[in-house]
């Protein structure tokens, strides 16, 4: 595969792929530089992709095993995650709130393990099957949805220690409820 | 409903009723939190869906185009190398572990015992005078060996020192126990130190201390002997053929380490088969005892004639003949020749 060719198979995901970068990092100048990483690499590595067909999952391989080990660095280490080092706030607002929203979304995503973050934003947020997702870590469906359902859990663990405590209980069950009414129409 | 099927429900966002989940959160506090959570979540998802601003797709391109273009050429060895290591991870293991055993081996050093020497110990019977020392140091001197040392144990026994192998040891102790006139047995020992080295130095070490060994030919009664194995012919002229006699002789220098190349034999009789002469040529590690009563003679590498510990006279039935291009121990080149002669 040439540059050229490179480039054409690159532009109809571009936007995708540059979004999902933004999501997962939680920083756009991370994400950007992360991003620009990932393309050099799957440049030099082009010639070694031999079904254009399957350049969508081959990029986005690329993609996370570059934030994985930008996430193991030295450098990375220290300059911390991008809100770990924050401690828990309660969650003030209604989460609808876009802004609060994201920034909420990288507080939760950032106490998992960089390959449970890529799983959980390309699944929940981006839409992609786990098919698809089993196809990019090279393993079996079920071991994905397993890893889906373990992230799950544990960011609504650390949810639920954020949440405010109602004045009664019949309160959060209702809340509970209607929350749960909600999401099945969100869905 | 209970508390492990509502919240397994959650996890996996199954269509339910809404009656069977509400009565249960409406009973209990923990469920309902759980739930509160697990809807929290999904709202967060959904609202972070939508379109993110991203740098357009020419930027980039020539950002890393130009990233591309100013790599220097140690980035780019060093990206090579990573890259082929990072898709071949068994070959990277495979290289580690590679490199891992030769650091092993070239710095960790392991206690071993070493034969630095050997040593002959030349001992007498209770009623005989111990062998000479000043023999023995005339006799090591004759032959070269001049780091070996002699020393005098509880006035009986005689110690050869420092000798370089097995068979020489041997050969020096037999010779001194000989020339001494006495009844005497000559003991050979090696030598040990412990030493603490890596492993990679010890093999090194036993490589060096392999060396050919020394060839000691004798003639008695007939027969040739050599380093102690008497040929089961009769090498007198009546019995054996010139052919055999040499295919004899070379079949034994194989057997001593003598390769193909080094070697020549050429043997001849006379023309009234009263004179068998064998021309022995061989490499440049060769040492020669011919022993008593036929004769006594220490071959010295580094004159020209043969030298004697004893005189020849009548009684001496046979004598070889032999001849040496080859170097002596200290580098000289030397030519030996010994006649052999039927009686």
């Amino acid at each position: 595969m040439d540059n050229k060719q490179f480039w054409k198979l690159l532009e109809p995901i571009h936007a995708e792929a540059a979004g999902f970068a933004r999501r997962l990092t939680g920083d756009p100048a991370r994400a950007d530089d992360l991003y620009q990483d990932a393309v050099l690499q799957s440049l030099r590595k082009a010639g070694s992709l031999r079904d254009t067909n399957s350049f969508r999952p081959w990029f986005y391989q690329i993609l996370i095993n570059q934030y994985r080990n930008s996430c193991r660095s030295w450098w990375f280490s220290r300059r911390g995650d991008i809100d770990a080092d924050r401690p828990g706030q309660k969650l003030q607002t209604d989460p609808r709130d876009q802004y609060e929203a994201r920034r909420r979304l990288t507080e939760l995503l950032s106490i998992l393990s960089p390959r449970d973050r890529a799983l959980v934003v390309l699944f929940e947020i981006e839409g992609w099957s786990t098919a698809e997702l089993a196809e990019i870590v090279n393993r079996p469906e079920g071991t994905v949805r397993t890893w889906l359902h373990r992230a799950r859990t544990i960011m609504r663990k650390r949810l639920r220690s954020a949440l405010p405590k109602h004045e009664t209980d019949q309160l959060t069950s209702e809340k509970a409820y209607a929350l749960l009414r909600s999401e099945k129409t969100i869905k | 409903m209970r508390c492990s099927e509502v919240k397994r429900r959650l996890s996996n966002r199954a269509a339910v009723a809404d009656t069977d989940i509400r009565d249960h959160l409406l009973a209990c506090p923990s469920c309902a939190r759980e739930a509160e959570a697990a809807g929290t979540l999904a709202r967060i998802f959904a609202s972070s869906r939508g379109e993110v601003p991203v740098p357009s797709l020419a930027s980039v391109q020539k950002r890393v185009e130009s990233r591309l273009t100013n790599q220097t050429t140690w980035e780019k060895i060093v990206h090579n190398i990573i890259d082929t290591y990072s898709a071949r991870p068994r070959l990277a293991l495979g290289f580690a572990a590679t490199m891992a055993v030769l650091l092993f081996i070239t710095l960790v050093p392991f206690s071993y015992t070493r034969t630095t020497g050997f040593q002959a110990t030349i001992s007498v019977a209770a009623d005989q005078p111990p062998v000479s020392p000043k023999l023995a140091e005339g006799v090591l001197k004759a032959l070269g060996y001049a780091e070996a040392t002699v020393e005098l144990r509880d006035g009986e026994a005689l110690t050869v020192s420092n000798l370089p192998n097995e068979s020489e040891a041997r050969l020096i102790g037999r010779t001194i126990a000989q020339l001494s006139g006495s009844e005497a047995d000559a003991q050979v020992t090696p030598v040990k130190e412990v030493k603490r080295t890596p492993l990679l130095a010890q093999v090194v070490d036993r490589v060096r201390l392999t060396e050919p060994r020394p060839i000691g030919i004798r003639f008695r009664d007939g027969h040739l002997v050599l380093n102690g194995e008497q040929l089961d012919r009769n090498w007198t002229s009546a019995q054996a053929s010139d052919s055999s006699v040499r295919r004899d002789i070379e079949q034994i220098l194989r057997h001593y380490l003598v390769s193909e190349d080094d070697m020549d034999v050429g043997v001849e009789t006379n023309a009234d088969s009263t004179v068998r002469i064998i021309r022995l040529t061989v490499g440049d590690r060769l040492k020669m005892k011919v022993d008593k009563p036929d004769v006594a003679l220490w071959i010295r590498p580094d004159r020209e004639v043969w030298a004697t510990f004893d005189s020849l006279d009548d009684s001496i039935r046979t004598r070889l003949e032999l001849e040496f291009p080859g170097k002596a121990l200290d580098g000289r080149t030397v030519q030996i020749h010994v006649e052999l002669v039927d009686k």
